[in-house]
């Protein structure tokens, strides 16, 4: 297998929540034990329900959030215990796409200084002709042209807005992005052109893409790997193809089962999960899963499942996979 | 005149919203109908106008909002012609709603149990002395321990949840028609298929038609009979939803169905190339001209009617009328 271009080795996040003064602290475990590699330009899938941690995890190892405990390294090196000097070439390697692209662009700046701002924080010395340039460069690889540069993000619809962002994102010529659910504010018509752009960008650009997301039909299309994600810790993961072929773990199946397939011709006997995701401030002992999964057996309650490969490069959380 | 549908007939529907920018046309004369227990699906992109149907149907269109043309027969009753004290009578009795929004749908400061007993007291579905215990059988049908949740404030009820309590305070007067504007997309999908599957449940219990407002092809696809097509505040197309799947005729409908992902079919997704228009100033004609590739002069000028080209298939669109929908299907190729 080639090198991979991440390494994400017992990554753990934990919020500590105070309810009141005189009570001890709760402890939120968002990023549970999280070990993933991610390989050199692929489409990495990060899935889950919302309050899986998947977000987290996505900040945690963009060092936008400090860790609790665990490793991140990148072409060999842990970039979590480097000082803000020392990670500055790294913050440039790796850029993030958030999900709303009504909030993460600065209403009062124009286009050109959200683009053309990381630039003169990571290229020092940069002229404005230079950076003028690249901006036209990235505008027009994403799908925008040059003079959208002079105007204001409200001028553009969810849609170009998200293509800003990415422009932002590939100006500083990263090698590793975060996606979180860049188009799950979109109509499904221009989420179309949205993915296609991103698809183009990453051959082009030799990217590597963490892409987080609820919509499994997106990663079928979109991915090449996989990890799906239940409270705070990861339960399955491995190529795409792997896990779509043989979902091994409950909770990967029911999330397969649920998801409304436009297709009034198929014949599928749906499986509707029982409850909803627990709160991860008490979140039930042994196998998280357990109070929801059909199969599960006194040792899921009791007993944290290990985290197991049962095939070459596919992982799994369960006692019993199916 | 004859109706098409014998729960509800929605003829040329038109609603104008005045804003600072211009006169907003939301809907062009949208034209929908539906029978006894039927599950319509709507399905559009954002600000196609399927909301605004429904809320114009149910006259809860505020200013600056106005309906200034159309007809809503809802069995034998033009809905736009009565008075403000029948359509109370209607609203929440015959017709119900629930949204996208569980939680800001349900009043913070009052108990959900009080709430579903308050619309059961409206409607005079139950007396004082049993109300306490309806509310509980209600819970029940809706899948929820009812002892505890109904002393449960909304913000104490997850989303999937509250949306019960919604489904229970909308069907607990027994309706004839439900209308859900999108009830799951707010939810997680392993909740979204519970409460479709109890959607479905309660619903064929309890006969009742069902309108589903939804941006979500798989939830047309698995939930609807039939299915209404929305682009820019027409109804475009209108078919059986097997019928709409295998056979779609509007080049829209067919660029939407395209550009959905799907699970065991990759390959290349296509875009509708440009962009939806602006309401106040749409194009004139088919509003969807200017994206269509087929469109020809006729199409620029006048807005094609909605006409039945095969069985219970109709479609807005001059295609069909010209060389028999050649649109439909290029040699060899799926339909999308």
């Amino acid at each position: 297998m080639v090198e991979p271009l991440m390494t994400i080795t017992n990554l753990k996040k934990h919020f500590a929540l105070k309810k009141n003064v005189f009570s001890k602290n709760v402890i939120v475990k968002a990023v549970d034990d999280v070990n993933l590699e991610i390989p050199r330009e692929s489409i990495f899938a990060v899935v889950g329900e919302s309050g899986s941690g998947k977000t987290t995890l996505g900040r945690t190892l963009m060092k936008l959030i400090p860790p609790t405990a665990g490793m991140v390294s990148m072409d060999g090196k842990d970039i979590l215990t480097l000082d803000k000097k020392a990670f500055l070439p790294y913050r440039r390697k790796m850029q993030i796409v958030f999900q709303d692209p009504y909030n993460s662009l600065h209403p009062r700046k124009l286009v050109k200084t959200v683009i053309g701002e990381g630039l003169k924080i990571h290229f020092k010395g940069i002229s404005e002709m230079e950076i003028r340039d690249k901006i036209r460069e990235v505008l027009l690889q994403v799908g925008l042209r040059e003079e959208h540069m002079f105007r204001y993000p409200h001028e553009f619809s969810g849609g170009q807005r998200q293509r800003i962002a990415f422009a932002r994102a590939i100006v500083l010529e990263p090698e590793f992005i975060v996606l979180d659910e860049p188009t799950s504010a979109l109509d499904v018509s221009v989420q179309a052109m949205v993915l296609k752009m991103l698809q183009e960008a990453r051959a082009q650009n030799a990217l590597t893409y963490l892409f987080i997301t609820h919509n499994l039909s997106i990663v079928d299309y979109f991915a090449n790997h996989l990890a799906v994600m239940y409270l705070g810790r990861v339960v399955e993961t491995g190529s795409k193809a792997e896990i779509f072929d043989h979902p091994a773990h409950p909770y990967t199946r029911l999330l397969m089962n649920s998801n409304p397939i436009p297709d009034p011709f198929l014949k599928r006997e749906k499986q509707v999960v029982r409850g909803e995701i627990p709160s991860p401030i008490h979140p039930p002992s042994g196998c998280h899963f357990h109070p929801r999964c059909p199969f599960a057996k006194a040792e899921c309650k009791e007993q944290e499942p290990q985290y197991r490969e049962i095939s070459s490069g596919h992982f799994i959380r369960c006692h019993f996979p199916v | 005149m004859d109706k098409r549908g014998n729960l509800l007939d929605v003829r040329q529907l038109r609603v104008i919203f005045h804003t600072y920018r211009g006169l907003i046309k939301a809907l062009n004369g949208v034209d929908l109908w539906m029978d006894k227990q039927e599950r319509l699906g709507i399905v559009g992109e954002t600000g196609c106008g399927k909301s605004v149907t429904a809320q114009a149907m149910m006259r809860l269109i505020e200013e600056p909002g106005k309906i200034t043309e159309g007809e809503v027969w809802f069995e034998n009753r033009d809905l736009l012609k009565l008075s403000e004290d029948e359509m109370t009578k209607i609203r929440g009795r015959e017709i119900s709603m629930i949204f996208q929004e569980p939680k800001s749908s349900l009043n913070p400061v009052f108990k959900s149990g009080f709430q579903i007993k308050e619309t059961l007291l409206n409607a005079k579905k139950a007396t004082p002395a049993n109300a306490e215990e309806e509310v509980e059988k209600i819970l029940g049908y809706v899948g929820m321990d009812a002892s505890r949740v109904k002393n449960m404030y909304p913000h104490e009820l997850s989303g999937g949840m509250a949306q019960r309590v919604m489904i229970a305070m909308a069907l607990a007067t027994q309706p004839k028609l439900l209308i859900a504007d999108e009830p799951t997309s707010a939810l997680d999908v392993t909740i979204q298929a519970q409460i479709l599957e109890l959607l479905s449940d309660l619903t064929q219990k309890m006969g009742n038609a069902v309108m589903m407002i939804t941006h979500d092809m798989g939830i047309v696809a698995e939930f609807c009979d039939r299915v209404v097509v929305m682009y820019a505040g027409n109804a475009v197309e209108v078919a059986p939803t097997k019928e709409l799947f295998q056979n779609p005729i509007h080049p829209y409908t067919q660029g939407l169905l395209r550009a959905v992902p799907r699970v065991g079919r990759p390959g290349e997704l296509k875009a509708i190339p440009g962009t939806v228009p602006d309401l106040v100033d749409p194009p004139e004609g088919c509003r969807f001209h200017p994206r269509c590739d087929y469109a020809f002069d006729q199409c620029k000028n006048v807005l094609p009617p909605l006409l039945e080209i095969s069985a219970h298939h109709y479609v807005s669109c001059y295609l069909c009328q010209k060389d028999g929908c050649p649109s439909a299907k290029k040699a060899g190729e799926e339909p999308w």
